[in-house]
């Protein structure tokens, strides 16, 4: 068996301490595990309150008792304080957050964040000002952890000092309503979310558990994900569009009028040998068609998020929230989709494909990334130009950018044109509470989509208006909206339009129409 | 006692030569007394008169007009000099800003000509003067400066109501900012784009929201990475200030846990405080949900991001409050019931009392937000001539009596100096005299030297700079370590010796990690020593662990003269993931620390 060092003889002892008891060794494991992870960015509690903690959010722990092993080792005060602690924790697995996490199961990472959320606060309180404790490693070793009830005695006996855990068990006891208020607030739509997107939330393995619990912690990134939720449900229905085909592959799709002989329908042999040679001279009998994957329409989609800090506040929040919508909808629908922030800098692609399984929405990272940098629209763009003039040139294939920013976005108006060769352009600007929309380059996109303050301070309407955005840019009508595509021209140049403008309103406000109408059949499926 | 007799002698000798009428001679000692001080009132006064007398009898003008201007005698200034600039100065002086704007225009200084128009409330003729400067070709290759320009343009068709004119320069004014603080920032002048985020925050005082938002922030991130901790605070107050008025509450919630995080990570006594205030906003941002759209939704989200903030700080009988709030909104019966529970098992809970500290108003600077736009543009008009520089100084009384003497008395050099001066001399002693004056406003005329084909002048301009404790300072400073003479070089290593402040510690980290003398590394490791900062302790053990020898004795030493806290904390990290002889050596330091 592993040998452990004195600091894990130590740590293990603590064990001592625990309540929670399970009978399979691995959940000790996984709680080491915890542990280490906890470790790991700077907050090594005590083994046994992460043990008993994170048990409660993953198992059933209707058996809570000092351990029979150890219980004849303990004094009367650690006796009454385990007493107050066994209170607690019987608290913490009635709350809601903790019966859900049992229900959804929740992996490893996930299990380490929320304990970094409840425990890291109380933890850090407790060390107050000054130097921060370094733990050594736990091993993960189901032989070590199998026989520990055996060796806990004296694994207990032989630890020196027991002060820390003893005077960790008392603040803990001390902040019992802290720590269960602590775990009631954990944000469960959050979890819900990364549960809701089944696949992807694997991504969440990789991620470092700080960018996750930034995400829990984070009240912006709550926001983003309950206006995710308002929005994915719909999305979630959408099916990759199928067709048929006549290649004897796949599954039957239904009948056609073309095919092979082979999958002639039988009952067009019934007929009269000339009505049967007239029917088929003429193509009108029956063949059984095949399933056959959508054709590739040979578009990918750019979704670029404005990252600056002009964006702080509920623009932040929507603009994400339909980039996650927006994506998944395009996913499903089978096509490719770039996604990057931008602020000063063009930040790493993130892609997506319904052909590539393995890809998967890194939602922590759309949920709370910062951009480092201020503006340079003019370098930025200049960039993505390049970029799109590559991929038009490499792949053969048209694209579409969707530009999710605010109103004080000024791109230099040659380089959206240089974006305009390469791309369909599809504006997505968020007001201020006092601003208004009056970029010059808005006649050149193709299509203009604005929501104003009051949109997003409303959640029916900012609902609504994020669904009409990702409808109309996958190219469905909702049924139940407002019905008829709405133009997104602002109505300052769709008064132009109407001939009430100046000479060169009315010219770009045509422009503007006209390249709606190039969008729509784009996005339409036509070529 | 050495001083004063020096004083005594300096004037009797002045005396004498002023008596005899031995005009030049008298300059030296006169000028003495000015630089050194100490005069009362009254010899102060026949000082300056004295030297005054000297230039005029000397034939030199100007330096005769800058002295009448310096005591305030305009009329004096006006008819002594007629150069256009001495003029502008004088007629501004005067509080005629209409004539000096003339004068500034027929010298081609057409920045400062709009600015005195500004003065004179002539916003259009101020306009046109902008859109000159605008078309100039001088600044074709300044995008900062032309930034600043088109701010300046943008806001005199504002205050003539063309808007569309204000929105046109206004952004070209954003484009061409927002490029150079990018580019600033790459090259590591990190200040330089701090202007420049500088003028989009005030853009979005009186305009958008996002501008605000953007120029704050960055304002705020630069100021944090240079280790300014009370500015950070301030700007941040000032920024949650706007964001509540505007009513960009959701942005002001998260501004309010920024400034918490960021005083909790500095040790500052303010993180209960915005915590309390965070969740003060995020409650309101609740309320107006549903005062305006009825979104019990929204609402619940930011409630429970006040009752997060509440419960950590400890506030129980708010947080029940709130929750009591939660349970009264159209929500799932389940929703409802869980709410109500939890604010049950809080009524019995008491608060905790600690107090919150919020920033207060004695640390807050009133030259935080400096007017960049106007000074940048003088200074870039200026381009570096000491006198010019210096008659500002001169002339503003915010400015302490020793410096604005000394200001005086680098103009006077460079106006006074007699025929026949070798114009390499007499940039030796501008040097000098500049450096003396310690402001920031020296470094322009300083790095203009350092642009001399002259060694000698380089080296001078290098020497000056030691007492100028501005991060601007390194941009000559680096320049100054590649020269290739070696006097320049050896002057700008002692300023690298020298120059350590908090703010210093990133171009000093630059210098250490690319020069590539061992010499400069080390003045360069020694400086930082002396920066209390944590990243200086980082630093200073990744040099302890992968420098050479005499690195790793700088290091250990300032380690272990370190005030940080967190030093100890920082070594012991290191230990646990080194090994062998680094692992013992670390650990022997260590020792030392715990000692």
């Amino acid at each position: 068996m592993l040998a452990l060092t004195r600091e894990q003889e130590t740590d293990v002892a603590g064990l001592g301490v625990s309540l929670v008891q399970v009978a399979s060794p691995m959940l000790t494991v996984r709680a080491a595990h915890w542990r280490n992870g906890l470790a790991r960015v700077g907050v090594p509690a005590p083994f046994w309150c992460v043990h008993d903690i994170g048990l409660a959010l993953v198992a059933d722990v209707t058996a809570l008792a000092p351990r029979r092993s150890v219980a004849a080792l303990l004094g009367d005060e650690v006796r009454g304080l385990l007493e107050a602690w066994s209170k607690i924790l019987r608290e913490i697995a009635a709350t809601e957050a903790a019966e859900r996490s049992r229900a959804w199961k929740l992996p490893d990472p996930l299990v380490v964040v929320v304990l970094l959320r409840v425990i890291g606060p109380l933890y850090e309180r407790y060390l107050g000002p000054g130097r921060r404790p370094i733990a050594a490693p736990l091993p993960i070793d189901p032989e070590l952890y199998e026989t520990l009830d055996e060796r806990l005695p004296e694994l207990f006996q032989r630890a020196a000092d027991h002060a820390t855990n003893l005077a960790f068990l008392r603040h803990l006891v001390a902040e019992g309503v802290r720590l269960v208020t602590a775990i009631e607030l954990i944000d469960l739509d959050t979890l819900r979310l990364l549960g809701m997107l089944g696949a992807e939330a694997s991504a969440a393995n990789a991620l470092s558990a700080m960018d996750l619990l930034n995400v829990l912690e984070s009240p912006e990134a709550n926001d983003v994900v309950n206006f995710s939720l308002d929005l994915l449900p719909a999305v979630l229905e959408t099916k990759r569009a199928t067709g048929a085909q006549t290649f004897a592959s796949d599954g039957y799709a239904g009948l056609a009028q073309r095919g092979s002989i082979d999958s002639l329908v039988l009952s067009e042999l019934a007929h009269e040998e000339d009505l049967f040679d007239q029917r088929f001279a003429e193509n009108q009998v029956f063949y059984y068609a095949r399933e056959k994957q959508r054709e590739d329409e040979g578009r990918c989609h750019y979704i670029c998020i404005d990252a600056t800090a002009s964006m702080r506040g509920q623009r932040s929040v929507f603009a994400r929230g339909l980039a996650l919508t927006l994506l998944k909808k395009l996913q499903l629908r089978g096509e490719d989709v770039f996604f990057r922030f931008f602020d000063a800098r063009l930040y790493d692609e993130q892609f997506v494909s319904a052909r590539r399984s393995s890809q998967a929405l890194d939602i922590p990272y759309i949920l709370s990334f910062k951009g480092e940098r201020g503006r340079n629209y003019a370098k930025v763009f200049g960039l993505l130009a390049s970029e799109l003039a590559r991929v038009a040139k490499r792949e053969k294939r048209s694209v579409v950018l969707y530009l999710v920013t605010h109103a004080e976005c000024h791109i230099p108006l040659e380089t959206v044109e240089a974006l305009r060769a390469h791309a369909q352009l599809y504006g997505i600007f968020m007001l201020p509470s006092s601003g208004e929309l009056d970029l010059e380059y808005l006649s050149r996109l193709h299509r203009v989509q604005v929501i104003t303050h009051a949109a997003l301070s409303e959640r029916d309407a900012r609902a609504k208006r994020a669904m009409d955005i990702v409808d109309d840019a996958a190219g469905e009508a909702r049924p139940g909206g407002d019905g008829e595509r709405r133009s997104s021209i602002p109505p300052s140049r769709r008064r132009a339009a109407e001939g009430h403008g100046e000479a060169e309103d009315l010219a770009s406000a045509r422009e503007l129409a006209e390249a709606e109408r190039e969008v729509d059949a784009l996005v339409g499926g036509s070529p | 006692m050495t001083q004063g007799y020096e004083k005594r002698a300096a004037i009797e000798q002045a005396r004498r030569f002023v008596a005899g009428q031995k005009w030049q001679q008298a300059i030296a000692p006169l000028s003495q007394l000015l630089e050194r001080g100490g005069l009362a009132e009254g010899e102060l006064r026949s000082t300056l008169a004295d030297l005054g007398t000297a230039y005029r009898a000397l034939g030199q003008a100007r330096a005769a007009s800058s002295v009448a201007l310096y005591v305030g005698d305009h009329d004096a200034a006006l008819a002594l000099s007629s150069h256009p600039l001495d003029q502008a100065r004088a007629y501004g002086a005067a509080e005629d800003p209409v004539r000096a704007a003339r004068a500034y225009e027929e010298a081609g200084w057409l920045g400062h000509a709009a600015l005195q128009c500004e003065r004179a409330k002539d916003d259009r003729a101020a306009r046109v003067l902008w859109e000159r400067l605008a078309a100039s070709a001088r600044l074709s290759s300044d995008p900062y400066v032309s930034g600043l320009v088109a701010f300046n343009l943008g806001r005199a068709c504002q205050r003539l109501g063309d808007r569309a004119a204000a929105r046109k320069a206004l952004v070209r004014s954003m484009h061409l900012l927002t490029a150079a603080a990018d580019g600033f920032e790459a090259q590591g002048q990190r200040e330089r784009a701090f202007d420049c985020y500088g003028v989009l925050l005030t853009m979005g005082k009186e305009g958008s929201f996002e501008n605000l938002a953007e120029g704050y922030l960055n304002c705020i991130r630069i100021l944090g990475e240079d280790g300014l901790r009370y500015y950070v605070v301030q700007y941040y107050e000032d920024f949650q200030a706007l964001a509540m008025e505007r009513e960009e509450l959701h942005a002001a919630a998260t501004l309010f846990r920024e400034a918490a995080e960021y005083a909790r990570r500095q040790r500052l006594p303010y993180t209960r405080h915005y915590r309390y205030r965070g969740a003060l906003a995020s409650a309101l941002q609740g309320d107006r949900a549903l005062a305006t759209s009825g979104s019990a939704d929204m609402a619940e989200n930011a409630y429970t991001a006040a009752i997060d903030a509440m419960n950590e700080l400890g506030l129980y009988s708010k947080a029940r409050e709130l929750y009591a709030k939660l349970a009264s909104l159209p929500l799932a019966e389940k929703r409802k019931e869980r709410y109500a529970r939890l604010a049950t098992r809080l009524a019995a809970i008491a608060d905790d009392t600690t107090p919150m500290q919020g920033f207060p108003d004695y640390l807050r600077v009133a030259t935080a937000y400096p007017p960049i736009w106007t000074l940048d543009v003088v200074e870039w008009e200026q381009d570096g001539d000491p006198a010019e520089t210096m008659i500002e100084v001169a002339l503003d009384r915010r400015w302490a009596d020793f410096q604005r003497r000394r200001a005086l008395l680098v103009r006077l050099k460079e106006l006074g100096a007699p025929p026949g001066t070798d114009p390499a001399e007499l940039t030796i002693g501008l040097a000098g005299l500049l450096g003396t004056v310690e402001l920031y406003v020296s470094l322009a005329p300083l790095e203009r030297m350092m642009t001399s084909e002259d060694a000698r002048v380089r080296a001078a301009a290098m020497h000056a700079m030691i007492k100028l404790f501005f991060k601007r300072t390194f941009v000559s400073v680096i320049r100054g370590l590649a020269d290739p003479a070696p006097e320049v070089r050896r002057e700008a290593l002692l300023c690298v010796s020298s120059l350590a402040f908090v703010h210093a510690l990133d171009p000093l980290s630059r210098i250490y990690r690319e020069a590539s003398d061992p010499n400069v590394r080390r003045a360069a490791l020694t400086s930082i020593g002396k920066v209390n900062r944590i990243e200086a302790v980082e630093l200073l053990v990744e040099a302890f662990r992968n420098g050479d020898e005499a690195e790793r004795a700088v290091a250990s030493a300032a380690l272990r003269a370190s005030e940080q806290p967190d030093t100890r904390a920082i070594i012991e990290r290191e230990i646990a993931a080194e090994s062998g002889p680094m692992r013992d050596a670390l650990t022997q330091l260590h020792r030392a620390l715990v000692r």
